[in-house]
């Protein structure tokens, strides 16, 4: 009678033991299905991916507002300590702009005389959503942003991310009150663009450094640091004519600079300009095409 | 004992048994919240893996392998890489210092963090690698290198959390 239960350990530790090792295995081979999973970019990966992006942005929000305070006490004894000098560049900086207000005026209508003359049909008129960055991928792999801002609000798949001036990302994936932005320094994106003082076309392509590269540039092209870039709007995603940084020379090739804090992205606003573009759904009784 | 107090007993023990795996997943929650401290975004420490490594070492029956699955699972989906690559490097984690559970237990505080230096460094390239051959590209290794100095520095400060967080609130083994 006294040794049963000892008898009884003996046997179920080793089968504990195999359950837990098999259970191991197991799992481990779920993780590398997983992956494959993803790379074939199913529907039900992104499903997934939305559905818990979605729970966990009410939480991500909450408490990113505590940083963004912090943040922002931060900057403004910055401001504070250099507010002198500032307020004269910004004085000769305000002199310089109220000129290109008029020159801007000037081009505005003549540019409007111009179309009425032509009969020019304007592109459809950008619609955009401001929404709070909530979560960053923090990481060396991936350059991305969760958003506070959902299909309920607005958000499509393809919509243009901008901060401030210049092009962030792309948003890539839309759940009901969260969207991932794909940064356009990330590895994976791809975004054509144009050189504007010469016209060159070239692809802007991130390799997540804080400068994307230009791809695909003619080698004739006349390319020289300091030349702005602007989306080239060939692929139907982006309209033409978002800016997204100046040319910067590098030791093979031409990168971009774009004019972003990537380690202070606050609020992006999320543009539609109703263009659909290759990322359209396109169902069976969809004609195809854009619009 | 009367029922209700049974069942308040065991949801107690329920709550204190969970908390490993939902400080980790809390963990990885407050990781992902935008600091906006210059340069820092690209180096966020990996507290995912340092709650997987501590807890596996000291209190494996908290951190079966399904839950380490799981954490690594939200991890990727959270950080927007590919998915299953943080599980992967969490479950080798894991059963790496299952393993090596009789050398590292019961030591010094520092032999435990010794142990983590060479796991997470083990971790780190896995990840690495994992990451180079999902998207055929080789990566800079400086940012995961930097991340990775960064997860070791923070060790002893989490640990000692967890440390505090076993003696006051989780049962004995």
């Amino acid at each position: 009678m006294k040794d049963r239960p000892g008898s009884v350990l003996r046997l179920a530790q080793p089968i504990r033991l195999w359950v837990q090792r098999f259970t191991f295995l197991l799992l481990l081979a779920a993780a590398v299905g997983l992956m494959l999973l993803g790379k074939a970019d199913t529907v039900l990966v992104e499903r997934l991916r939305v559905v818990v992006t979605d729970s966990v942005s009410p939480l991500l929000d909450a408490l990113s507002r505590p940083t963004a305070v912090v943040n922002d006490l931060i900057e403004h004894g910055r401001n504070v300590y250099g507010l002198a000098l500032e307020n004269r560049t910004l004085r000769e900086e305000n002199a310089r702009l109220l000129q290109w207000q008029a020159v801007a005026r000037r081009l505005e209508a003549e540019n409007a005389a111009l179309r009425a003359l032509t009969g020019y049909v304007p592109e459809a008129a950008a619609t955009d959503i401001s929404a709070r960055v909530i979560g960053a991928s923090g990481g060396a792999y991936v350059r991305s942003v969760l958003v506070a801002a959902g299909a309920r609000h607005g958000a499509r798949k393809g919509q243009a991310a901008v901060a401030g001036t210049g092009l962030a990302g792309r948003v890539t994936e839309v759940g009901d009150r969260s969207a991932r932005v794909l940064l356009i320094t990330d590895l994976n994106s791809r975004i054509p663009v144009v050189v504007e003082g010469s016209r060159d076309q070239a692809v802007l392509a991130g390799d997540n450094s804080d400068r994307p590269r230009l791809d695909y540039l003619r080698s004739n092209a006349r390319v020289t640091p300091g030349d702005r870039v602007v989306t080239s709007g060939i692929g139907g995603i982006f309209p033409p004519g978002i800016p997204v940084g100046v040319v910067v020379g590098a030791e093979n090739g031409f990168r971009v600079q774009p004019p972003i804090d990537w380690e202070r992205l606050e609020f992006l606003r999320l543009m539609d300009f109703g263009l659909g573009g290759p990322l359209r759904p396109q169902g069976p009784g969809d004609p195809g095409g854009r619009p | 004992m009367n029922p209700v107090d049974a069942l308040l007993d065991r949801l107690d023990a329920a709550a204190r048994d969970a908390t490993p795996a939902l400080l980790t997943l809390a963990l990885i929650v407050i990781g992902t919240v935008p600091l906006r401290l210059p340069e820092f975004a690209t180096i966020i420490p990996s507290f995912a893996l340092i709650a997987v490594y501590f807890w596996t070492l000291y209190r494996a029956d908290l951190m079966p392998a399904p839950a380490v699955f799981g954490l690594g699972v939200f991890q990727d989906i959270l950080g927007g890489g590919p998915l299953g690559v943080g599980a992967f490097v969490l479950l080798a984690v894991h059963g790496a210092v299952l393993t090596q559970r009789r050398v590292l237990m019961r030591r010094p505080f520092a032999v435990g963090w010794f142990g983590f230096v060479g796991v997470a460094l083990a971790g780190f390239v896995l990840n690495w690698l994992a990451m180079t051959v999902l998207s055929l590209t080789l990566f800079d290794p400086l940012a995961a290198s930097m991340q990775y100095v960064m997860t070791v520095a923070l060790y002893p400060p989490v640990a000692a959390m967890f440390v505090a967080l076993q003696r006051a609130w989780l049962r004995g083994a």
